[in-house]
């Protein structure tokens, strides 16, 4: 077989197959199902092609919606109420600002507002001995306060291992006075020992249920 | 007053005008209507291991925060796709730290299809393969993953994959006729062991 033989071989075979493409995407115009006919009249086995193609396709379809399916639970929650009015006036008050520069000032103001991880890993002054924790009512502590012992305490047993960079989630004029809001992510890194693990996994009914994994085959397969 | 994400894709002249008006409610809308593209854009890109639904959220946070930060209207199809596609590599980076720090990481896979609750008749054998064509879709390159997995969601024409991915229709239509040769072909190149193992079993 000579090359030009080939590569018109091949072409037609691309073809093919992109004409078959569109019928199983009913993308296929008149025009396409004329052609794949005249294609078909020479080659029978087009048609085997064709509903090979839609057997796979309509399977892969269902594979992928349901695990696509999980994505109907994943909701574009606002952060706050107030979202569609404070960001286009955001815009117009910072618009000005060059990128960079708002960025500066944004991140001094964050430092201002959160001081440094370091600082929060600290107990609280005056409140690192449990007993007198235990001596003091909680409704006289502050919310930071109550953090700071929980902090101290995480870490003194071993299951607090700090705390990760504070992640930003969104900044803006505050409703009152030249102050900026800054909403933020704070993140505790913990760590707990158990004994089992499960896996979501379902029963014969279809119905979800947690299913013991065996961690240690788990492992050792990972290993290899 | 409220502006359906239609209206906003109209025409990107009054984009600024527009943009301003769009409320919490239209960009819960636009998500519900773009999520399950987005889902195929992930799966295509994401590691092994990764969670869908994790990465989704992480897409949807991206879109409440940054939307009013889109120019062009016209470009929200591709604007999303990217934020996806970013989402996947950083899951993939980040997956990759763990494996480093971490010689025995707890394997998460995707929730796969066990079983089609509205219709007890469907055969475990159709679930079974619509599984395994998923897997093996998705350990296609992800240039021809992507386009092949977008083509799963339902209404999406060639046209709309084109746009999400900044490609010519006949660019994808090329992919996609690949895509499924290359999908055909990594099914039989997994089946004939099988294969040749139950005949030698038998004989």
């Amino acid at each position: 077989m000579d090359t030009r033989r080939q590569h018109n071989m091949s072409n037609i075979e691309e073809r093919l197959e992109i004409l078959i493409g569109r019928v199983v995407d009913e993308e296929a115009s008149d025009a396409d199902w004329s052609e794949l006919e005249s294609l078909a009249a020479g080659d029978a086995s087009v048609w085997r092609r064709l509903a090979l193609t839609r057997r796979e396709h309509d399977a892969l379809r269902a594979g992928f919606e349901h695990v696509a399916a999980g994505a109907d639970r994943i909701e574009a929650e606002a952060p706050g109420p107030a979202l569609a009015t404070i960001l286009p006036l955001r815009s117009a008050r910072f618009g000005a600002w060059s990128g960079w520069a708002a960025a500066a000032a944004l991140g001094l103001a964050w430092l201002g507002v959160t001081g440094i991880n370091t600082a929060r890993q600290q107990p609280a002054a005056g409140f690192d001995d449990q007993s007198e924790v235990a001596a003091v009512s909680p409704a006289s502590f502050t919310a930071d306060e109550m953090l700071d012992q929980y902090m101290a305490r995480g870490m003194r047993e071993g299951w607090v291992l700090g705390e990760l960079p504070k992640v930003m989630v969104e900044t803006r004029p505050a409703d009152e006075g030249d102050r900026y809001e800054v909403r933020f992510i704070r993140q505790i890194y913990e760590r707990a020992y158990v004994d089992h693990f499960y896996e979501e996994g379902f029963d014969e009914l279809g119905e979800t249920q947690l299913v013991p994994l065996n961690i240690s085959n788990l492992f050792a397969n990972q290993s290899l | 007053m409220r502006v359906s994400m239609e209206q906003m894709q109209d025409s990107s002249q009054q984009g600024d005008d527009r943009r301003a008006r769009i409320g919490p409610d239209d960009v819960q809308d636009l998500w519900r209507r773009h999520r399950r593209w987005v889902a195929a854009v992930l799966l295509a890109h994401m590691p092994e291991g990764a969670e869908l639904d994790d990465l989704l959220q992480e897409v949807a946070m991206k879109l409440v925060t940054h939307i009013h930060e889109l120019r062009d209207p016209d470009a929200l199809r591709p604007w999303l796709r990217t934020v996806a596609v970013n989402a996947a590599r950083s899951a993939g980076r980040r997956r990759r730290t763990r494996l480093r720090r971490n010689s025995a990481p707890a394997r998460v896979e995707a929730t796969a299809w066990s079983g089609d609750e509205a219709d007890p008749a469907r055969a475990p054998d159709a679930r079974e393969e619509a599984n395994r064509l998923l897997a093996l879709a998705r350990e296609l390159h992800p240039d021809y993953a992507e386009p092949l997995l977008m083509r799963c969601v339902r209404g999406m024409s060639y046209r709309q994959i084109a746009d999400a991915l900044a490609l010519p229709v006949t660019t994808v239509e090329t992919r996609l006729a690949r895509a499924r040769r290359m999908l055909r072909e990594l099914t039989e190149r997994r089946t004939e062991p099988a294969a040749h193992d139950l005949a030698e079993r038998g004989a």
